[in-house]
């Protein structure tokens, strides 16, 4: 009997073990968000959105390397000790191949960006609900989630080519995998067609400025989409409309930089960063100045910087500037340094390149002044204030005046351009005959928007990289004994880059740019 | 059941009290006399047995009886004219009369050792009548063995067990496989189960070796099927020291050794004449090949430019290394009752590091309580705290292994540069001219300031209640909880590689303090049933449980100090923190039926079903049956009886075994803080940054094992074969996916494996008698394949540097991948001739063109060497002569291959580390064009030759000798306090017969990854070690 009662009893407890185990055994983490729960408020859509600008930083860490180093801008301090960097020096020397790490890394930030949208996007979808989302609060999501999409995938047709087109949530495995590539009109057509959307859907820029996509914003790159299409009669009338929203040049070109000057009236879209301990640290200096085992002199504080000696501006860029250019000097500094003992450079010293006298024995390094502001105090390393300037009012003055002088209308193009030359201390600009007039422009969006990740694309639009780069190539090889034979082989195959190995190993749909 | 009735009647009342039992035990011993006769004796078990404990002496016909001790000594009344009968497992029964004679000595003859008993799933089973591939290790046969981890002491023991060093940490160095590597990242370590537990975490080496008893490595699926969810790379179950009815004893065990890292293995890095002609040779070519107009040529350092004024220079591998001391001291007093058992140790042991400054400390208690209020209930409580301290093991900021740590960075200083200055304070950098930056790494050992302490809580209670006769009712509750804190604290003088030579700013000074808490802890209650009627035995058991395992974590840091006198976060100036939470849960249900006929036939089934947190909404749950059989031939009527094969037992199993060994909560698709600044405001942000995958489901292995028992010559020498097949399916890893869809990877069930190999174990007393010799030898076989993967086929291999590995389908897991180096294009016509890579010149390293393209680039790596050994083997074999013991154990095995990644370094040809001497024979020019094997020195073209290729590939094929050790053994009857003391002297890991360059071929420095495995980082030494010892029976 009473075993019987102590089965019966063992029988009920496993019976209510068994009811009670499904809720024991569905643990969710406490310290994350569960995506499936997400994306119901408009307080969860508007904080998708703030994530979906981050990767803007993590492309901008790498992208002037492809879109400004592989110009006649800059170089890179040759460095035979640190060879870690050689992915870098081949971008710059052609040598770049499929294996190339950085490049990779901006693909790899730009889709991150976009597939953050896509999620945006897609959700919003599913919720009709204009209790939680009110109209206004959609309108600005989509708004900014396909401006968003636009500029990433802009980026990415313009360093790649053909691309594979995400436009929806990654779930699973199957659709994580777009097993082919559109062609480049039609990615151009999606980049369009966001835009266009993105244009309709947001508000007007309003300043001071909090630095999220408007129809400022919007309407510049829009305009420069179809620029770098040669559909100058598109352009025009977004660039025009952006004349008329309050933006204008900064009076003094070097003020523009400045950290107190971020989202001034010049600007149209920056990559925000803010220095300190929460994170939104940007690290630019660090890349642009030497590679050296003492940062004193240049940052104000010992530290080994070992990732610097990158984009540094060339002797051809210096010689561009005319002379009295003031852009230079806010543009360019000079290191004074030494090498010590070991062989490595110790900059002693940042000095203004106006002031270097020619025969100074001291070794004197060039390096990009925009992002370089002592002011800020360079107490935390790799941690500064700098904002990356995207798209500026002068750039988009010069664009204008592109487009007046590609649609025959020089006389409409030289205010615009004589605007930018004339703050930068310099006579105006007279010709009217268009193909030298398009010299002159392409030469002054050279000098003003330099070491702003312009030079590269603008080569390429405007059909100019080969020859200019080869002429580049030799003229730099002549330089520096150590450019092997086979580098500055600038070819068509040579305009866009190599879709990353591993891409193509795990979507092997992808096929492979020509020549690589 | 048997009692000491006629023992001291003051014993029961002093239990508890250490020092009276202690007294008591000296007072018995002294012989008070008795109404009837006292005898004493010793009982012998023959050649080769140390420990003569366990001996049941009864007088028969009477309750009650004594055990022997460890020296096999006896003492215990009976009625002058009784007989005695004297019984061990494992012997035959002896009897002898009382007949007023004051000492007995027996020598028992071994038996029928078919009739041992092993610890198995939820329970025992005599090794006759056990259906699976089980192997089982006594401690005592290893007690000499010192170890840090139990997983030391298994070297070589068991068939299908593959145990290596990974690493010379003190305390984390051993991995385990059975029956080789199951699973991917799902992780490939048996579930290990101490005395019921199945641990979680990363405790393993925890667990004290002293309290070990026994242990027991279930292999195949009908072994562990009752474990099954978690048994897909098999299971060891570790039983600790259990007190024995009547018997009390005070046993004292203690080593005291030295380490040393052997000479062999070390770097064959060049010394300072050697690296300064190279390095002024290296300038020379640099001045010669670039055609310097900017800017200026390079002058030769000054450092470099008369090689002939330095000698050797300095050895900085030898500079970070010392002989360093280990020791334990542990104490267990075991008694027992027929309403107690008791059985308590306490433990220290104390290791330092080879590496100056490091070093385990851990004081461990256990004890293990059984009390028996009425003749059907069990109550057992057990018990073990410990608390370990580690000094400077810890991962931190400047590891010990790793790429460009501690170990490896000293390989690569600079000869030139020196320990001391002339003041004979410490230097601050071991880089010479042109070198990357390299701190002293002796004296950053010195600065080194990273301590972990654990303390673990390992307990459980049980109740076991007799409901009729052979039904037991089982519940228990155990628990371990894990207390960690962690602090490390990096002051001025800190540095790494390539960071500024200290010191550097207070403002730059930073401190982590750390600490988590995780509880894993299970209920199981269980029915079971014996009966036996007629010729037929059975047994029946079910059972239900339910683990859950939660950990919480914070961490605080900090950066900024006011000086390095205050190491604590209190003293910085800027912190930031963060803490979290973990789970993961199980619930299980299992049953088993065992079933004998005559035994002779052997029928068991059992199944488990279980539930997983960790898996998807409707995929949560897996059953995993199993079924195995037995069959004795050597009882059958048409078998020849005959002592030269006395026991002949053939068995068979299949089932399926599970995994769960995946992070937890991939199932779900996760947001995390992805915050941006809009206009100087940092506002919040969310986005999903891991995808889930709520298909994700239990991998599970179907196996097969065929198996063969046999004893033969008088049991002189027994033999047994296994034969398994396992084929894993839904093998748990993470699928990779191109980073277009804005992921890297998803947790998935990725492909289908098999395995396969055969184990054979002889163990022979090749002589008894006087003196006395036995072997066991056992040896596998092993091999795997890649059936199926999710697309594209493989995983791995995709990125240029540190990415060595790729599992593919139709190869083996976690090949090693990389190029084929070819040799160099030694002048202008083969560099005509040959295929190119982008940066090649006359000159550089020329690999082969595997995709025949005619060109060379990422897409010409191929499969370089298969990491996963083919076969392991153990020998142990035994001496005994008089009161001598030798012991010797040697382990190795074949048909694995290294990948020495530390020679990205160490052939690098940029003059920035030091590097191996042969690459003094570098090409300088078509007319000194060195041995043909090394390339030239021209920066743009030396990367090739420093990413993954054959030239850093080695065969892994070693043999061991694991451990000698010479004991002597004195039975003094003078000392009346002292039973017996054994001393001995021992050596560990004497030597490594392998032609692996590097010091340790066990290495694996991602030893729980098997898509990673292979892989030597530059690993902390494994040691030598000289040792004595103590064993002493009170």
């Amino acid at each position: 009997m009473q075993q019987k009662k102590y089965i019966t009893i063992l029988a009920l407890a496993a019976a209510a073990f068994a009811s009670c185990s499904k809720d024991h055994l569905t643990l969710y983490p406490e310290g994350q968000i569960n995506g499936a729960t997400f994306y119901k408020t408009a307080t969860d859509f508007q904080e998708a959105v703030v994530g979906a600008y981050v990767p803007l930083r993590e492309a901008a860490l790498y992208s002037f390397y492809p879109e400004e180093m592989r110009s006649d801008n800059t170089e890179y301090d040759y460095n035979s000790k640190d060879r870690g960097g050689i992915g870098y020096e081949q971008i710059a020397d052609f040598m770049d191949d499929k294996s190339n790490g950085i490049t990779s890394s901006v693909w790899t930030a730009d889709y991150k960006g976009i597939q953050r949208t896509n999620v945006i996007l897609d959700r919003l979808e599913k919720i009709s609900d204009s209790v939680a989302i009110t109209p206004a609060v959609r309108n600005q999501t989509i708004g900014e989630a396909k401006a968003l999409r636009a500029h990433y995938y802009f980026e990415l047709v313009r360093l790649f080519g053909k691309l594979p087109l995400y436009l929806h949530e990654t779930t699973d495995t199957k659709n994580a995998i777009v097993d082919h590539r559109s062609s480049i009109d039609s990615v151009y057509l999606q980049i369009i067609s966001d835009f266009t959307d993105a244009l309709a859907l947001l508000p007007a820029v309003k300043f001071p400025q909090d630095g999220r996509w408007n129809k400022g914003s919007v309407s510049t790159e829009l305009g420069l989409v179809y620029l770098t299409r040669k559909e100058y009669a598109k352009a025009i009338p977004l660039f025009e409309s952006v004349t008329t929203m309050g933006y204008d040049l900064m009076t003094n070109y070097a003020d523009v930089f400045k950290l107190n000057n971020k989202l001034s009236k010049e600007s149209i879209f920056e990559i925000q960063y803010k220095a300190g301990t929460d994170g939104q640290s940007s690290s630019f200096i660090y890349r642009f100045m030497m590679y050296t085992p003492d940062t004193k002199g240049v940052l104000g504080v010992k530290y080994s910087n070992t990732s610097g000696g990158w984009n540094v501006p060339t002797d051809d860029v210096v010689a561009a500037y005319e002379p009295n250019d003031k852009r230079l000097d806010a543009s360019v500094a000079v290191q004074k340094g030494h090498m010590n003992k070991d062989g490595d450079y110790i900059p002693d010293s940042v000095s203004s390149i106006l002031t270097v006298v020619p025969n100074d024995t001291t070794i004197h390094k060039k390096m990009i002044r925009k992002q370089y502001q002592p002011s800020q105090g360079y107490g935390i390393n790799n941690n500064t204030d700098d904002d990356w300037p995207v798209y500026r009012y002068s750039d988009l003055l010069l664009m204008l005046a592109e487009c007046y002088n590609m649609t025959s209308r020089s006389g409409d193009a030289l205010p615009l351009l004589n605007r930018v030359r004339d703050r930068a201390g310099l006579p105006p600009a007279t010709e009217t005959d268009p193909t030298a007039l398009a010299d002159i422009i392409a030469h002054e969006r050279r000098v003003e928007l330099a070491f702003e990740n312009h030079r590269w694309f603008d080569l390429v639009r405007t059909d100019k990289a080969i020859p200019v780069m080869k002429a580049f190539g030799i003229a730099q090889k002549a330089k520096y004994g150590y450019l092997l034979p086979q580098s500055y082989d600038v070819n068509t195959n040579r305009l866009i880059f190599a879709i990353p190995f591993r891409e193509t190993q795990y979507n092997p749909g992808l096929g492979q740019n020509d020549g690589y | 059941m048997n009692v000491n009735k006629h023992a001291n009647p003051l014993l029961p009342g002093l239990r508890s009290i250490f020092l009276l039992g202690f007294l008591l035990v000296f007072l018995s011993m002294a012989g008070f006399s008795q109404a009837t006769v006292t005898v004493s004796g010793k009982v012998s078990l023959g050649a080769g047995s140390a420990d003569l404990s366990g001996t049941s002496v009864q007088v028969r016909g009477a309750k009650g009886g004594v055990t022997t001790d460890a020296a096999g000594s006896f003492k215990i009344t009976a009625p002058s004219g009784a007989i005695l009968v004297f019984t061990h497992v494992g012997y035959k029964s002896q009897e002898a009369r009382v007949s007023g004679q004051a000492e007995i000595n027996i020598t028992l003859e071994s038996a029928d050792i078919t009739l041992e008993q092993v610890t198995v799933s939820y329970g025992r089973q005599r090794k006759r009548d056990i259906t699976g591939s089980v192997g089982k290790v006594d401690a005592a046969a290893i007690k000499d063995v010192p170890a840090t981890e139990f997983g030391q002491k298994l070297y070589g023991k068991v068939p299908g067990l593959q145990v290596n060093q990974a690493t010379g940490i003190p305390g984390q160095g051993i991995f385990f496989r059975i029956r080789g590597a199951a699973s991917l990242s799902g992780g490939n370590q048996p579930l290990i189960v101490v005395d019921g537990l199945p641990l979680a975490g990363d405790i393993v080496n925890l667990v004290n070796p002293e309290d070990i008893e026994s242990f027991s490595v279930l292999k195949d699926a009908g072994a562990t099927a009752l474990y099954g969810s978690r048994a897909s790379n098999g299971v060891i179950l570790i039983t600790t020291r259990q007190g024995k009815v009547g018997k009390t004893s005070v046993s004292a065990n203690a080593y005291y050794g030295l380490q040393s890292v052997p000479k062999r293995g070390r770097p064959n890095v060049m010394n300072a004449h050697e690296f300064a002609t190279y390095m002024k040779g290296w300038y020379e070519d640099k001045i010669a090949y670039h055609d310097y107009s900017t800017p200026a040529p390079p002058t030769i350092p000054v450092d470099y430019q008369n090689p002939d004024q330095y000698g050797k220079g300095t050895d900085w591998y030898a500079a970070i290394l010392h002989t360093a001391p280990m020791q334990t001291y542990s104490v267990n007093i075991s008694t027992g009752t027929d309403k107690i058992l008791s059985s308590t140790t306490f433990s220290y042991f104390d290791q330092s590091g080879v590496l100056y400054n490091t070093g385990v400390r851990r004081y461990s208690f256990r004890s293990n309580n059984e009390y028996r209020p009425i003749d059907r209930i069990r109550v057992g409580l057990n018990i073990s705290p410990s608390w370990q301290i580690d000094h400077n093991v810890r991962a931190g900021s400047l590891g010990l292994d790793g790429n460009r740590q501690i170990v490896s960075g000293a390989t690569f200083s600079s000869p030139l540069s020196s320990v001391y200055d002339s003041t004979g304070h410490f230097t601050m950098k071991s880089h010479s001219a042109g070198m990357l930056n390299t701190p002293n790494y002796r004296m950053q050992e010195e600065i080194m300031d990273v301590n972990q302490n654990n303390l673990n809580l390992l307990s459980n209670a049980y109740l076991d209640v007799e409901v009729i006769k052979g039904l037991h009712a089982r519940t228990t509750v155990n628990a371990d909880i894990i207390a960690q804190d962690y602090n490390a604290y990096y002051g001025t003088l800190y540095a790494g590689f390539n960071t500024a030579t200290p010191p550097r700013p207070l403002a730059q000074s930073s401190a982590v303090n750390s600490s988590n808490n995780s509880t894993n802890i299970l209920n199981e209650n269980t029915l079971n049933y014996t009966t036996k009627f007629g010729d037929h035995s059975l047994e029946a058991m079910a059972g239900y449980s339910y683990q859950k395992y939660s950990q919480n974590y914070r961490s605080i840091s900090g950066t900024g100090y006011p000086n390095d006198a205050v190491p604590w976060i209190n003293g910085s100036t800027t912190t930031s923190g963060n803490s979290n939470k973990q789970a993961w849960s199980l619930a299980s249900a299992f049953a088993r039926v065992n079933y004998d006929y005559q035994n002779r036939y052997y029928l068991s089934a059992t199944i488990r079903r279980d539930g997983s947190s960790r898996f998807g909404q409707y995929k949560k749950y897996g059953t995993f049956p199993s079924v195995s059989a037995g069959w004795v031939i050597s009882d059958e009527g048409f078998f020849p009886r005959s002592n030269t094969l006395s026991f002949l037992k053939i068995r068979g199993s299949y089932g399926l075994t599970g995994n769960f060994n995946v992070g937890n909560y991939t199932q779900a698709t996760l947001a995390s803080t992805t915050n941006y600044v809009f206009g100087g405001v940092t506002t919040l942000g969310q986005s999903l940054t891991t995808l889930g995958n709520p298909d994700l489901t239990w991998e599970t292995s179907k196996q097969t094992d065929v198996g063969l028992e046999a004893t033969f010559l008088n049991s002189r020498l027994t033999f047994s074969y296994d034969y398994y097949n396992k084929r894993t399916e839904n093998m748990l890893s993470n699928a990779q996916l191109p980073t277009g869809s804005g992921f890297a990877s998803v947790s998935y069930n990725i492909g289908t494996f098999r395995m396969w190999g055969h184990e054979f174990q002889v163990t022979s007393k090749n002589l008894v008698g006087k003196v006395s010799w036995s072997t066991d030898f056992n040896i596998g076989f092993s091999d795997n394949k890649v059936l199926a993967l999710v697309a594209p086929g493989f995983i791995g291999g995709t990125g240029k540097y540190n990415d060595y590995n790729r599992t593919a389908v139709g190869h083996r897991i976690g090949e090693l991948y990389g190029y084929i180096f070819d040799g160099l294009y030694m002048n202008a016509a083969d560099f005509a001739k040959y295929p190119k890579e982008a940066t090649s010149a006359i000159g550089s390293a020329r690999m082969r063109d595997v995709n025949t393209d005619g060109k060379i680039d990422i897409s010409d790596r191929t499969f370089i060497g298969n990491p996963s050994p083919r076969m392991t083997f153990g020998i142990t074999n035994n001496f005994t002569y008089r009161d001598f013991d030798l012991n010797i154990i040697a382990s190795g095995q074949t048909g694995n291959k290294i990948i020495n990644t530390n020679f990205q370094n160490l052939q690098n040809l940029d003059g920035v580390f030091n590097i191996n001497k042969d690459m003094q024979y570098r090409w300088r020019s078509e007319q000194n064009p060195g041995n043909g094997k090394v390339p030239r020195t021209l920066g743009p073209t030396t990367e090739l030759y420093r990413t993954t290729n054959t030239n850093w590939v080695f065969s892994g094929d070693y043999l061991c000798i694991k451990n000698i050790a010479l004991g002597y053994t004195f039975r003094q009857k003078q000392l009346r306090y002292i039973k017996s003391v054994r001393v001995y002297g021992s050596v560990q890991n004497a030597w490594y017969f392998t032609k692996y360059p590097g010091q340790n071929p066990e290495v694996n420095d991602n030893r729980d990854n098997q898509t990673l495995a292979g892989q030597d980082v530059g690993s902390y030494p494994v040691v030598r070690t000289v040792m004595i010892g103590a064993n002493i029976n009170f």
